[in-house]
């Protein structure tokens, strides 16, 4: 049984912080496209065309025919046939982390693997099997018990996999909209310690202030996305003592390109949704990022949240879609820089939302409390891309299969 | 379909060359490949043109494989491989070389395994080692070969009612027969409670389960008996060999190499049974690998094994003389090198020219090979039986 985490002591600013390391990094090509599918929580193996006999690890052809290979999901059950706890090591990563514990799994799909292991299994044990991306963003199978055990999350090897609220610091860069609010809750329900919001105008009044003065676990602070010097200004007064940064700015406004929509939309869409994010990250992921490998009170990611119009654009949203297509320009490039560090990156597509900037769109419609739901559940799992919806999930799928055709049938 | 195998006639293994070896070393594997034939020089008199094939074996001579051997030495050979199969490569080597000898396709050839240990060595090794251990191996806790072998250690022990004493009394018994071997890294005498009470590596692996990576250089020459007797060297005739790669693969965990395939086919061509061994040279990276080997290559049943290690003496003048020059576990591994000195020391105590203690009896001996845990298991295996031919003083 895996004890309860308790809070956190304070850092003693006297001692030295762990430098941040991540997991040996150099993966094949078979492997990488094996972390895409990771990284959306699926459980796949590959599996021949020809003989539909199972492989592992990654191949670039079948073992048994030489027949082509494709990804599928499969089974996440296995039992575990043997162990060890690895004492020493000579990488800097697992260093700081032995004893580390190992073993073989036998996958009902067919094949055995090397896996990390739940605290709570033993020998003989069915398990459930995830693939996780691990510290340098890469794949990696973590064996959980079949069933949920007492505080399973909580476990040392499990937790360098996942980025949970609960005892952590986070930051919601805008918490004047129903969407940063909604996460505010969600976040201290799920254990957070501490939930600065970002107001960007503390003079001016909005709607769900009242709620937030009440809550002693809220901290309100004046960020204004649109201001480098303000953003850069929270950044060096609580860098230091957050653990999470949640990027909920949002700006909509309905508008096509040519008939409908003006310039200064797309200029105000541009300078929150993209340079927002910039800043955002030039001020934090830095002091983020040195603060990963922190034994007591790590920094652990980096979560924007933006539409999953993004990925195709959207003839009657066409100022938000743009920005938010190079809102995930922007994430990607900041995920490759950030993996060098361990922080974790994390996107979160959503769906046309239920309110009045999203009017002229059909149904179905999100709510904020959906988004906030999926954010937890993202963090809690540590899946680095979710979405929020029917909608979202349909047009990722969509374009999973065919971009093209996906982005010539949102824009029919 | 079937064919029989030809024989080993007309082929001598001769002038086993070990370079004594060191922990660290800031010279490179070129560098020890050239002290082993600079050695073979001064035993034989041999010069650079008088080799007419080389193979050669490292982890560390990157970027260069034979090739680059050949042209930094200053070779002519007319034949030439390289076999890159660290703990299986000795017995390849005498493989090949001996059916090229035979063909006539050369001569003389030199066997030469050499390998560096820098500081960083060991781990740039690990992290390039292979593709599969790079995706699904090396990211897992990175224990390195530890890891593995701790698991194929603790699948084994559970299945065939082994404890850790019987991996001690092995342990233990090479470090006695690395006592006599002048080379051994390792030279402090070794008991029971040392080996029980060591430093927990990767559970049930312990310090004295593991080997110490080090520099060194191992050789031998392959030619004919008549080329052999004009240089005035003792010989060993090859029996029967075999070599076997990838096999079992449906074994969940290995607990079995590709020996047990071919064993029948390794005793019955030799015309000789375990029983007949004067000693036995096997690669011994780990215990573990020690057990496997005696019983997949027929001194034991598996069910026997835990018997089997308890009664025999494995010293140099028991009754069953094992990894005499203290084998790697005692006397440190070099790299590819590690899959040589089982060769060149059962070929010195053939000869009766051994580095430390002389086996009483060593006319007949098996060596043994297994190498390249290119994802969960070893996949490279392959063993020979040899016998002392002429030996000249």
């Amino acid at each position: 049984m895996v004890t309860p985490l308790s809070n956190p002591n304070k850092k003693n600013p006297l001692i030295k912080s762990k430098i941040n390391q991540v997991t040996p990094a150099i993966r094949s090509r078979a492997a990488l496209a094996m972390s895409c599918h990771a990284s959306q929580g699926n459980f796949v193996l590959q599996v021949c065309e020809d003989c539909q006999s199972t492989t592992y690890p990654p191949r670039d052809r079948c073992p048994k025919c030489w027949g082509k290979l494709i990804w599928k999901p499969q089974k996440r059950s296995a039992i575990l046939l043997a162990e060890t706890t690895i004492h020493s090591t000579s990488d800097l990563y697992f260093r700081e982390h032995i004893p580390w514990r190992i073993g073989t799994i036998l996958l009902d799909a067919g094949p055995t693997a090397f896996a990390h292991l739940h605290n709570d299994i033993k020998i003989g044990d069915k398990l459930k099997i995830n693939i996780m991306l691990d510290r340098s963003g890469n794949p990696a199978l973590f064996a959980l018990p079949r069933k949920a055990s007492a505080n399973m999350e909580d476990d040392y090897q499990y937790k360098q996999f996942t980025v949970s609220p609960k005892n952590r610091r986070v930051l919601i860069s805008d918490g004047r909209n129903k969407m940063g609010q909604e996460l505010a809750k969600a976040l201290i329900k799920a254990g957070a310690e501490t939930v600065y919001i970002g107001n960007g105008d503390m003079n001016l009044l909005f709607d769900g202030e009242q709620g937030f003065k009440n809550n002693p676990k809220i901290k309100m602070v004046s960020l204004n996305l649109l201001s480098t010097k303000s953003v850069t200004k929270v950044a060096q007064q609580y860098g230091g003592k957050i653990d999470i940064v949640i990027n909920t700015a949002y700006y909509n406004r309905p508008g096509s390109v040519a008939f409908s929509g003006k310039i200064t939309e797309l200029q105000n869409s541009m300078d929150i949704n993209v340079s927002g994010l910039s800043r955002l990250a030039k001020a934090f992921c830095p002091v983020l990022s040195a603060r990963s490998g922190d034994k007591e009170r790590p920094a652990i990611a980096f979560v924007d949240l933006l539409s999953v119009f993004s990925l195709t654009g959207h003839p009657n949203y066409a100022s938000m879609a743009a920005s938010s297509a190079a809102r995930l320009s922007l994430i990607n490039s900041l995920r490759s820089e950030m993996r060098k560090t361990g922080l974790k990156v994390y996107s979160i597509l959503i769906g046309p939302l239920d309110d009045e900037w999203h009017q002229d769109i059909l149904p179905p419609k999100i709510s904020h409390m959906q988004i906030a739901k999926t954010v937890i559940e993202a963090l809690n799992k540590g899946q680095e891309i979710s979405t929020v919806g029917d909608v979202a999930k349909d047009i990722l799928s969509r374009w999973k299969l065919d971009p093209l055709l996906a982005i010539r049938e949102i824009n029919q | 379909m079937k064919q029989r195998k030809k024989s080993y006639d007309g082929v001598s293994l001769c002038a086993p060359i070990t370079i004594p070896y060191q922990r660290f070393s800031s010279e490179t594997a070129h560098w020890w490949a050239g002290a082993a034939l600079k050695e073979l020089n001064s035993k034989t008199g041999l010069k650079p043109k008088d080799f007419d094939g080389i193979i050669f074996s490292s982890f560390s001579s990157g970027p260069d494989t034979v090739v680059g051997i050949v042209q930094h030495l200053g070779l002519t050979p007319k034949w030439m491989d390289h076999i890159p199969t660290g703990g299986a490569s000795g017995i390849m080597a005498i493989r090949r070389a001996a059916r090229a000898v035979q063909a006539g396709d050369a001569n003389i050839i030199v066997c030469v395994a050499a390998d560096t240990n820098h500081i960083n060595s060991f781990q740039k090794t690990l992290e390039n080692f292979s593709r599969f251990s790079q995706d699904a191996t090396y990211p897992y806790g990175q224990g390195g070969p530890n890891a593995t072998f701790a698991i194929m250690t603790d699948n084994y022990m559970r299945k065939f009612d082994l404890s850790r004493k019987e991996f001690g009394k092995i342990a233990i018994s090479q470090r006695k027969n690395a006592l006599s071997n002048p080379f051994a890294l390792m030279k402090k005498p070794l008991n029971m409670k040392q080996y029980m009470e060591a430093k927990a590596i990767a559970d049930p692996i312990h310090l004295f389960d593991c080997v110490m990576p080090c520099a060194g250089a191992e050789a031998f020459i392959v030619t004919t008996p008549e080329i052999a007797k004009t240089l005035n060297l003792s010989t060993v005739k090859i029996c029967s060999t075999i070599e076997r790669h990838n096999a079992f693969s449906e074994d969940p965990i290995q607990y079995r190499g590709g020996w047990a395939k071919d064993v029948d086919d390794l005793w019955h061509s030799s015309g000789y049974t375990p029983d007949d061994m004067n000693f036995a040279q096997v690669y011994d990276d780990y215990p573990l690998i020690v057990a496997m080997q005696l019983v997949d290559l027929g001194f034991c049943t598996r069910e026997e094994i835990k018997y089997f290690i308890n009664k025999t003496d494995f010293t140099i003048s028991g009754t069953l003389p094992l990894n005499t020059n203290g084998g790697q576990l005692s006397a440190g591994q070099a790299g590819a090198a590690g899959g040589y000195q089982n060769v060149t020391e059962a070929l010195r105590q053939s000869i009766k020219q051994p580095l430390g203690d002389q086996i009483p009896k060593s006319s007949k001996g098996l060596i043994s090979g297994f190498g390249m845990v290119n994802y969960d298991r070893g996949v490279c295996t392959g063993a020979a039986v040899i016998e002392a031919d002429d030996i000249r003083w």
